[in-house]
C-alpha cells in the first residue's frame, strides 16, 4: 500500500495543496511552519477520522480558509485504488473516527477498474489489514514525542504483538498472573488478618484454647475421682468424732443443767437418811385424828346445849292447864256452833212458807170464782186443758168466723149490683131521648127528601153522580170535536198503555197480595175476599184497556152526540126526583128541564145536591150510633137484674148452714158442765184460767210439805242444845243460840292453849332424841380414835401425832427425790446416769463451766471442719457431674477439625494457584531468556545495525513492561538508563521490528517527522540506510527541517524524492 | 478343640474427629460425633447376640491425643455391660492410646484384661461352662512411636494345645499409608506359631493369611474419605476341627463415599447439577437408614471446566446440597442422610494435554514445566516450596503442608497445570495456537 496523492482542501495551515508521492521514500523538506507535520496529522486525519473538537491541537482547523478535510489517494498492494475524501461538518462535538460529524466517502476502485463504496471498517480492514488509529499512531505515523514515550510500547494490544509467537500473547500471561496474585491475596497475605486462611486460622487458634480445656477434662476427672474418694473418707473420720464430741458435750450440758437439781436431790437424800424410820402409819392418820377430834368436840358441845333446851320446856309445859270437861264437849260444840246460822234461816224459811201458802190458798179461792162459781177444786182438777179439748174450741171458732165473713161479702155484693142497676136505667132512658130527639131534628131537616132507607139514597145519589159524570165527559168531547181526535186517541192510548201497567200491576198482586195475605195472616177468607175485589180490578182494567177501544172508534162517528145528551139529561133529572121532592129545589131542577141543554144550571145543582147530601148521610151516621147506644143500655139492664136474683139465693145457703153449727156448740158445752151460752172465745180464755189454778194447787201442796220438814228440823237442833244445856244450868236463862256461842268462845281458847302445849312436848320429844344421837356418836369417836391409836403404835395422842409428822416429811422427801430423779435422769440409762453423777460429784460449777465451753469449742470445730468437708463432696460431686456433661457436649475437637479441613482445602486451593503462578513465572523466565519473540530478536538485528555494534541484543521482561537492552560489553541494560539518542534507536529499532513483522499482507507506509535529532552522524547514515533497505518493502514518508538530513539521505538514495514545503503566508 | 468364638475389633478410636468435614451444623456434628459411640453400642449388641466368649480389642481404642473424657466413660459402661453378661475383654493398646496417655484412673473390673508394655499371656475361658479354650497373649505400645519389631516377643507356648492368639499393633510389611509402627512381616507372624494375629492399625479390614489367621479388622467407624466403605469387626468361631469360621459385621453409622463424577459431554451447568444430584439420590437410595458422607471428584474435560473452575458454581451447589441435608438433619432424619464432603474438581477443559505438552507455546511450555514437577519429586517439591514459601511461615499450615501427601501433591501440581490452561485460554479457546 502506499500514499499516491493528498489533496488537502483545509487543515490547519495548508489550503488548497495537492502533492503527489512516489513510492520509496520521499522527503519533505521544509523550513519551520511549513506544515510538515499538519501533513502527517492530515494522513493520520484522513485515515482514521478528523479529531473531534475535544482534541483542538489534533484536529487541525483550517487558518487559511478552504474546507475542513481533504482526499487522500491510495493504491493497495493488488493495486486497487482507494479513494478517501473526508470533510469535517461544522456543529456539535463529536469524537472518535468515521463518526456522523463528517462527511467521509470512501470508493475503492481494483484493477479491473470496478468502483465500490467503502466504509470506514472495510478500509481498515482491507486496506489497513485492521490496524487500529492507536497502532498506526504509534508505530507507522510517529514524531519525536512517540517515539520516545515507551508507554507506547506498553499497551496491551502492542504486547500481545510482541509476544505474538506464543500462545495468546503477553496479555494473557499478565493478566493471568494478576488473577492469581489477587485470589491468592483473598486467600493469604502475610500478616493480613481478614484474608479467608487468616480467618480460619484465627478461628483454630480460638478452637485450640478451647479443646486445650476440655483436653484438660480426663485429667480434672481423675483427679476429681481421687479426691472424692478421700473427701469420702474423711467425712466417714469426721462423722464419728463428730458423734463422740457431741456425745460429750451433751453429757456436760446435761450435768451443767441439772446441778442445781442434783443439790436439792443430794441434800433430800441427806435429811432422808438422818430421819428415824417410822415403820407403820395408818394412811392419812394425821388429819384423820384432827377431824375425830374436831368431831368430838362438836358432840358434847351439842350435848349440853340439848339439855339445856329440855329444861326449858318442861317450864312452857307446866304453864299450860289442861281441861277434860271441855274436851269432851268439844266436838259438839263446835258442830253446833256451825249450825247455828243454819237454823236461824231455816227458822226464818219456814214463817216466809207460811205465809206464802195463805196467799196461794186466797188467790186459788178466787181462780175458782172467775171460772165458775159452783166449782170448787175438785171440779177444776176434772177439767181438762187437754190439747184436743182446745183444739175442738178452736173449730168452733173458726167455723163461726167463717160464716160471719161469707154473710158480709154476700151482703156487699148485693147492695153493689143494685147500685149498678140503677145506672143502667139511668143511662137506657137517656138514650131513648137522645134517639127520639135526633129522629125529629132530622126529619125536620130533610123533609123535602123523598123518603127513602138510607141505602136507596146511597143508589140513587151514585146513580145521578154516574150520570152527570158521564154527561160532563160527553159534553167535552162534543166541545173539542174533531180536532181533538188525534190527541185523544194519543192519550188513549196513553191511557191504554197506562192501564196495560196498571193492569199488570194490579195482576201481580192479585196473585201476591193474596198469596202474601195467606202467608202473613193465614186467612183464608180474607185472601179470597182481597184476591176476588184484585179480580174485579183487574177485570174492569181489563176492560177499560182493551174494550174501551171499540168505544172510541164508534165515537168518531159523532154524528148521535146531541141526542145522547139529551137523554143523558133526562136520566138526571129523574134520578133527581127520585132523590128529591122538595119544591125548593126543583124548581132549580126545572130549570134544566126546561132547558135541559143549560149545563151551567145542572152544575150548580148537582153541587147543591151534593153538599146537602153530604149533611145528610152525617145525620144519618149519628142517628145510626145513637140507636146503637141506646140499645147496649137495655142490654146491661137485664144482665144486672140476673145477678141480683143469683146473690140472693147463696145468702138463704148460708144462714141454714148457719144454725146447724149452733146447735152442735151448745151441746159441748152442756157435755162439760158449762155455761150454755159460752162462745167458743170464752171457753179458750176459761182453759187459761184454768190452768193457772191447778198451777196454784200444785204450788200450793209444795210448800205445805217444805214447811213441815223446816219445822222438824228447828225443834231437833234445839233439843239438843238443851241437852248440853242440862249440864250447866247457871246457864238456862241464855237462848240456845246465844249460850253456843259462848260455848264455842270457851273452846276456841282453849283449843289454842292445848296447841301450843302439843308444840312443847313434840319438841321435848325430839331433844331427847337427838341427845341420845349424840351420845352414840360419842361413844364412836372414841372407838375410832383407839382404833388409830393402835395402829400407829402410839400409846397416846401426842405419839401419835410426832409420828404422823416423822412420816410425812419422809415420804415429802422420797417424792422430792424421786422427782428430781427423773427429772434429772429420764432418758438416760445407768451409765450413762453414773457418769452425770461422777461428773457432778467430781467438778464444781465453775469447772463444769469451763469443760463445757472447752468441748464447745471443740464441737464447733468438729461441726465447721464436717461441712467444710460435705461443701466439698458435694462440689466434686457437681463438678464430676459438669464434667460428664460437658464432655458429652464438646464438639470442639471436631470444629477444629472441620477449620483444619478448611484450612486444607484453602491451602490446597492456594497452593494451585500459587504452583499455577510459579509455573507461569518459571515459563515467562524461560521465554524471557532463552525463548525472546520474533519481533525482539529482529529488534535486535536493527538495533545493533544502529548502534553499529555497540548493542547487541534488545530483551523484554515478560509482563515487567521493561526493554533491556544488551551492551556489547556491559551486559543487559534497562532502557530507562539508556542515553536519550541510544534508547530512541533502540525504538527506533523496535517501531521497524515491529512493523515488518506485523501485517505481512500490507506494508503500510511509514511516516517519520524529524526523528534523527538526537541521532549522531553516524547513527544518522545508519539509519537511513537502514530506511533505504526497507523502503523496497514500504513507502516512506520522511519530514525533515535539517538539510543535511536530505543531503545524507540523497547520498545514500538518489532516487529519493524530496519534496520542499514553503510556509504559506 | 473345645469350640468357641470371640469378636476381634480394632482401632475404636472412641470420640474420634471426622476430618475433612465442613459446613456443619451443630446436629450432624453431633451425630457424627455420636457415630463413634453408636458403633461401639452396637459392639456391645453384637457380643450380646453372638453370644461371643470374649472381645479382643487390638489397640487404639481411643485418641490419647485428644483425651477424651467421654471415650473413657463410655468405654468404661461398655466394659461393665459386658462384666453383667460375663464377656471378657482383652486389650492392647496402641500407637493412638499408649500406656503412657492420659486415661481414666479406675482400676479395671476382672473381666477386662489389658496387656502391659511386655508381652502377657491369659488363658481364656469359654463362657458356658468356664473351660479354657484358648491362650491369649498381647503386648501394648509404651509410648507412642515403638518402632522395635516386638513381634518377635510372641512365641507359643509349646506344651499348650489351647487355641494360641496374639493381639497386636503393628504395620505387616509395611504400608506405607500408615506409620510403620512395630513393623514386622507376614512371615515372621506365621512362624510365631499361633493361630491368629488378631492385628490393629491398618484401618482397612483385610485377612493377610489363613491358617495361621493373620486378620486386620479394620476399624469400626469411618472417620474421613480415606475410610470408605463398610466398617465393623470379626466374630470368629472356632470349631471342634480347630478351623476358623468368620463373619464380617457392619457396625458403623455413617458410611463414607467417593464417587466421580465426570462432566465430560456435559457443556451446561444446569446439567451437571442434576448429574450430581441424581449421584445423591443414588446412594441416598443405597443407605436408607444410615448417613453417608461422599467426596465428588469431578473427573473428565468438557468446556464446563472453565465454569466449575473460574466461577462459584461447584461451591454454590456444595453449599446448597449441605444447606438440604442440614435441613433433614434439624428434622431428625439422619438416615438416607447424604452428606457432601465436598466437590473434588479433578477435571479439566477440552485439550489435549499431550497435544498441549507437543507444543512450542507458551502454554506447552508451562505444561512441560507442571508435568517435569510430577514426574521429578524433588523438582516439584521445589516447585512447591518456592510456590508456598509466604503461607509456611505459619505453623500450622506448614505442618499441614509437611503432612499433605504426595498424592495430594500431586494433585496440587496437576490442577495448577490445569488453572493455567484456563487462565491462559481464557481469551480465546484456540488463543494464539498459530
Amino acid at each position: 500500500m502506499r500514499i499516491e496523492r493528498l489533496q488537502i482542501h483545509g487543515f490547519g495551515r495548508m489550503k488548497e495543496q495537492d502533492i503527489t508521492i512516489k513510492s520509496g521514500i520521499t522527503v519533505f523538506m521544509g523550513p519551520n511552519e511549513a506544515g510538515k507535520s499538519t501533513l502527517m496529522q492530515f494522513v493520520r486525519a484522513m485515515l482514521f477520522g478528523i479529531p473531534s473538537r475535544t482534541y483542538p491541537t489534533e484536529r487541525y482547523e483550517p487558518l487559511a480558509g478552504g474546507v475542513h478535510g481533504g482526499i487522500l489517494k491510495l493504491i493497495d498492494e493488488d493495486g486497487a485504488k482507494w479513494t478517501i475524501s473526508r470533510y469535517a461538518t461544522s456543529g456539535e462535538v463529536g469524537s472518535g473516527s468515521g463518526n456522523r460529524l463528517e462527511k467521509l466517502k470512501i470508493v475503492k476502485m481494483d484493477e479491473h477498474g470496478q468502483v465500490r463504496d467503502c466504509t470506514q471498517q472495510d478500509m481498515e480492514r482491507e486496506l489497513l489489514g485492521g490496524m487500529s488509529r492507536e497502532i498506526f499512531n504509534q508505530l507507522f505515523a510517529i514524531s519525536l514525542s512517540e517515539l520516545q514515550e515507551i508507554r507506547t510500547l506498553q499497551s496491551d494490544e502492542m504486547s500481545s504483538y510482541l509476544f505474538h509467537a506464543g500462545i495468546g500473547g503477553g496479555g494473557e500471561i499478565i493478566q493471568a498472573e494478576r488473577k492469581l496474585g489477587q485470589d491468592m491475596e483473598k486467600l493469604y497475605k502475610p500478616k493480613g488478618r481478614v484474608q479467608e486462611i487468616a480467618k480460619v486460622l484465627q478461628s483454630m487458634e480460638q478452637l485450640d484454647r478451647e479443646i486445650t480445656e476440655s483436653r484438660g477434662f480426663l485429667q480434672q476427672y481423675n483427679v476429681n475421682a481421687l479426691t472424692l474418694n478421700q473427701t469420702v473418707e474423711l467425712l466417714h473420720q469426721q462423722e464419728h468424732m463428730r458423734h463422740i464430741q457431741s456425745a460429750q458435750l451433751q453429757l456436760l450440758r446435761k450435768a451443767k443443767e441439772i446441778r442445781p437439781m442434783w443439790l436439792k436431790w443430794s441434800e433430800a437424800m441427806l435429811e432422808q437418811s438422818a430421819l428415824p424410820i417410822v415403820a407403820t402409819f395408818p394412811a392419812d392418820g394425821l388429819r384423820r385424828w384432827e377431824s375425830l377430834q374436831g368431831e368430838e368436840d362438836a358432840a358434847s358441845l351439842r350435848h349440853t346445849q340439848l339439855f339445856r333446851s329440855k329444861e326449858e320446856l318442861h317450864t312452857q309445859l307446866d304453864n299450860l292447864p289442861y281441861d277434860k270437861q271441855l274436851e269432851e264437849q268439844g266436838a259438839v260444840i263446835e258442830r253446833l256452833s256451825n249450825r247455828r246460822e243454819s237454823y236461824e234461816v231455816r227458822k226464818r224459811d219456814w214463817q216466809e212458807a207460811e205465809a206464802e201458802a195463805q196467799a196461794l190458798d186466797t188467790r186459788l179461792t178466787h181462780i175458782l170464782r172467775q171460772i165458775n162459781p159452783g166449782w170448787t177444786r175438785s171440779e177444776l182438777q176434772k177439767f181438762s186443758t187437754s190439747v184436743g179439748e182446745r183444739e175442738s174450741v178452736r173449730r168452733y171458732a173458726v167455723g163461726f168466723a167463717a160464716y160471719d165473713r161469707r154473710i158480709e161479702s154476700l151482703a156487699q155484693e148485693t147492695h153493689q149490683l143494685r147500685r149498678q142497676m140503677d145506672i143502667a136505667e139511668d143511662n137506657y132512658r137517656n138514650a131513648q131521648q137522645a134517639t127520639k130527639e135526633e129522629t125529629e131534628i132530622g126529619r125536620s131537616r130533610f123533609a123535602m127528601m123523598v123518603p127513602h132507607s138510607p141505602q136507596e139514597m146511597a143508589t140513587l145519589w151514585n146513580e145521578l153522580q154516574g150520570a152527570v159524570e158521564r154527561w160532563r165527559e160527553n159534553r167535552i168531547l162534543r166541545l173539542s170535536a174533531k180536532g181533538q181526535v188525534d190527541s185523544e186517541i194519543a192519550v188513549q192510548r196513553r191511557m191504554k198503555k197506562l192501564y196495560l201497567n196498571l193492569l199488570w200491576g194490579s195482576g201481580i198482586l192479585t196473585i201476591v197480595i193474596p198469596i202474601l195475605l195467606l202467608w202473613s195472616m193465614g186467612s183464608v177468607k180474607a185472601a179470597v175476599s182481597l184476591g176476588s175485589l184484585l179480580l174485579l180490578v183487574d177485570v174492569i182494567l181489563l176492560w177499560n184497556g182493551v174494550m174501551k177501544f171499540p168505544r172510541q172508534h164508534v165515537k168518531r162517528s159523532e154524528l148521535n152526540l146531541a141526542s145522547d145528551e139529551r137523554n143523558e139529561l133526562e136520566r138526571i133529572t129523574k134520578i133527581m126526583s127520585l132523590l128529591i121532592s122538595d119544591p125548593l129545589d126543583a124548581a132549580g131542577n126545572e130549570g134544566y128541564k126546561k132547558n135541559p141543554v143549560d149545563a151551567g144550571e145542572l152544575e150548580s145543582s148537582v153541587r147543591e145536591l151534593r153538599k146537602m147530601m153530604d149533611v145528610w148521610q152525617l145525620w144519618q151516621q149519628k142517628l145510626d150510633k145513637l140507636y146503637a147506644e141506646q140499645k147496649a143500655c137495655q142490654e146491661r139492664e137485664h144482665v144486672l137484674s140476673r145477678e141480683l136474683m143469683r146473690v140472693g139465693e147463696s145468702m138463704a145457703k148460708e144462714e141454714s148452714t148457719f144454725e146447724d153449727l149452733e146447735k152442735s156448740w151448745e151441746s159441748w158445752l152442756l157435755e162439760r158442765e158449762l155455761h150454755e151460752h159460752l162462745s167458743p172465745e170464752a171457753v179458750l180464755d176459761m182453759f187459761g184460767l184454768a190452768e193457772q189454778g191447778l198451777e196454784n194447787i200444785d204450788n200450793l201442796d209444795k210448800l205445805r210439805r217444805k214447811e213441815r220438814l223446816m219445822y222438824q228440823e228447828c225443834h231437833d237442833y234445839e233439843l239438843e242444845c238443851l241437852s248440853l244445856l242440862s249440864e250447866e244450868t247457871d246457864r238456862k236463862d241464855l237462848s240456845s243460840v246465844a249460850w253456843i256461842e259462848l260455848k264455842k268462845k270457851e273452846w276456841v281458847e282453849y283449843q289454842e292453849t292445848a296447841r301450843k302445849r302439843n308444840i312443847v312436848l313434840s319438841r321435848i320429844d325430839s331433844i331427847e332424841e337427838e341427845a341420845k344421837l349424840v351420845t352414840d356418836e360419842l361413844e364412836r369417836i372414841s372407838i375410832l380414835m383407839q382404833e388409830l391409836m393402835t395402829e400407829g403404835e402410839a400409846d397416846s395422842g401426842e405419839d401419835f401425832l410426832r409420828y404422823g409428822g416423822i412420816y410425812n416429811r419422809r415420804e415429802q422427801l422420797s417424792a422430792e427425790i424421786r422427782q428430781l430423779g427423773i427429772i434429772m435422769f429420764s432418758g438416760s440409762d445407768d451409765r450413762r446416769k453414773e457418769d452425770i453423777l461422777n461428773m457432778l460429784n467430781t467438778q464444781d460449777e465453775s469447772e463444769l463451766e469451763i469443760a463445757c465451753h472447752n468441748c464447745e469449742l471443740k464441737m464447733n470445730e468438729v461441726e465447721a471442719r464436717w461441712n467444710e468437708l460435705q461443701q466439698q463432696h458435694g462440689r466434686l460431686l457437681q463438678e464430676k457431674d459438669q464434667l460428664e456433661l460437658l464432655c458429652l457436649h464438646d464438639t470442639a475437637l471436631q470444629q477444629l477439625e472441620e477449620q483444619k479441613a478448611v484450612l486444607k482445602e484453602l491451602t490446597a486451593n492456594y497452593a494451585v494457584m500459587s504452583i499455577c503462578a510459579e509455573l507461569i513465572s518459571r515459563t515467562r523466565r524461560i521465554y524471557e531468556e532463552e525463548k525472546q519473540p520474533e519481533v525482539l530478536k529482529m529488534a535486535s538485528i536493527y538495533f545493533e545495525r544502529l548502534t553499529k555494534g555497540a548493542y547487541t541484543r534488545i530483551v523484554m521482561k515478560l509482563g515487567a513492561k521493561e526493554l533491556l537492552a544488551e551492551h556489547r560489553n556491559l551486559g543487559l541494560i534497562d532502557s530507562g538508563k539508556l542515553s536519550r539518542g541510544t534508547a530512541e534507536q533502540m525504538y527506533l529499532a523496535m517501531r521497524f521490528a515491529l512493523a515488518s513483522t506485523m501485517n505481512t499482507k500490507t506494508a503500510v507506509p511509514l511516516l517519520f517527522d524529524d526523528i534523527f535529532v538526537n541521532f549522531d552522524e553516524e547513527r544518522m547514515i545508519a539509519a537511513l540506510s537502514l530506511l533505504q533497505e526497507i523502503s523496497s518493502t514500504r513507502q516512506i514518508i520522511m519530514m525533515t527541517c535539517h538539510p543535511f538530513v536530505v543531503k545524507h539521505i540523497r547520498s545514500i538514495d538518489p532516487t529519493v524524492n524530496v519534496i520542499s514545503l514553503q510556509p504559506s503566508v | 478343640m473345645t469350640p468357641f468364638r470371640f469378636i476381634h475389633t480394632a482401632d475404636l478410636h472412641l470420640d474420634s474427629k471426622f476430618a475433612g468435614m465442613k459446613g456443619l451444623s451443630e446436629s450432624v456434628r453431633q451425630h457424627l460425633r455420636e457415630s463413634t459411640f453408636s458403633a461401639l453400642r452396637h459392639l456391645m449388641t453384637l457380643a450380646v447376640a453372638e453370644q461371643v466368649d470374649f472381645i479382643l480389642i487390638s489397640g487404639d481404642i481411643y485418641d490419647a491425643a485428644d483425651s477424651s473424657l467421654r471415650a473413657h466413660l463410655s468405654l468404661q459402661a461398655a466394659f461393665e455391660e459386658l462384666g453383667t453378661h460375663g464377656i471378657h475383654v482383652y486389650i492392647i493398646h496402641g500407637n493412638h492410646d499408649p500406656l503412657d496417655g492420659p486415661r481414666l484412673q479406675i482400676q479395671n473390673a476382672e473381666h477386662v484384661h489389658v496387656f502391659g508394655a511386655e508381652v502377657e499371656s491369659y488363658i481364656a475361658r469359654r463362657r458356658g461352662d468356664q473351660q479354657e479354650v484358648a491362650v491369649i497373649s498381647g503386648i501394648s505400645y509404651p509410648t507412642s512411636k515403638v518402632t522395635e519389631n516386638t513381634a518377635m516377643k510372641f512365641l507359643r507356648d509349646p506344651d499348650s494345645s489351647l487355641f494360641h492368639i496374639a493381639i497386636h499393633h503393628a504395620n505387616v510389611d509395611g504400608d506405607p499409608a500408615h506409620e510403620t509402627y512395630s513393623p514386622c512381616t507376614r512371615k515372621e507372624l506365621e512362624a510365631s506359631g499361633y493361630d491368629y494375629w488378631a492385628l490393629g492399625h491398618i484401618h482397612q479390614r483385610r485377612v493377610i493369611q489363613e491358617y495361621p489367621h493373620i486378620v486386620y479388622a479394620g476399624n469400626i467407624q469411618g472417620r474421613s474419605v480415606k475410610e470408605t466403605g463398610p466398617k465393623g469387626c470379626y466374630v470368629v468361631e472356632v470349631l471342634e476341627d480347630a478351623s476358623l469360621h468368620m463373619t464380617f459385621h457392619e457396625l458403623d453409622s455413617v458410611r463414607w463415599f467417593r464417587e466421580e463424577i465426570s462432566i465430560e459431554g456435559i457443556h451446561n451447568e444446569d446439567e451437571w447439577i442434576i448429574r450430581v444430584e441424581d449421584h445423591v439420590d443414588t446412594i441416598r437410595r443405597l443407605r436408607p437408614g444410615q448417613m453417608s458422607i461422599v467426596r465428588w471428584i469431578i473427573t473428565g474435560r468438557s468446556s464446563l471446566h472453565r465454569a466449575l473452575e473460574g466461577g462459584h458454581i461447584a461451591d454454590e451447589l456444595e453449599q446448597e446440597l449441605r444447606r438440604r441435608e442440614i435441613e433433614r438433619a434439624e428434622n431428625g432424619h439422619f438416615g438416607g442422610l447424604v452428606w457432601t464432603e465436598s466437590i473434588s474438581l479433578q477435571s479439566g477443559i477440552e485439550i489435549d494435554r499431550a497435544d498441549m505438552m507437543r507444543e512450542d507455546s507458551f502454554l506447552g511450555e508451562m505444561m512441560r514445566l507442571e508435568s517435569q514437577a510430577e514426574q521429578d519429586g524433588e523438582f516439584g517439591n521445589e516447585l512447591i516450596e518456592t510456590a508456598m514459601t509466604q503461607l509456611m511461615s505459619n505453623r500450622e499450615i506448614r505442618r499441614m503442608i509437611s503432612e499433605s501427601s504426595e498424592q495430594e501433591r500431586q494433585e496440587w501440581l496437576y490442577r495448577a497445570g490445569e488453572l493455567g490452561a484456563v487462565l491462559l485460554l481464557e481469551r480465546a479457546a484456540d488463543g494464539g495456537r498459530k
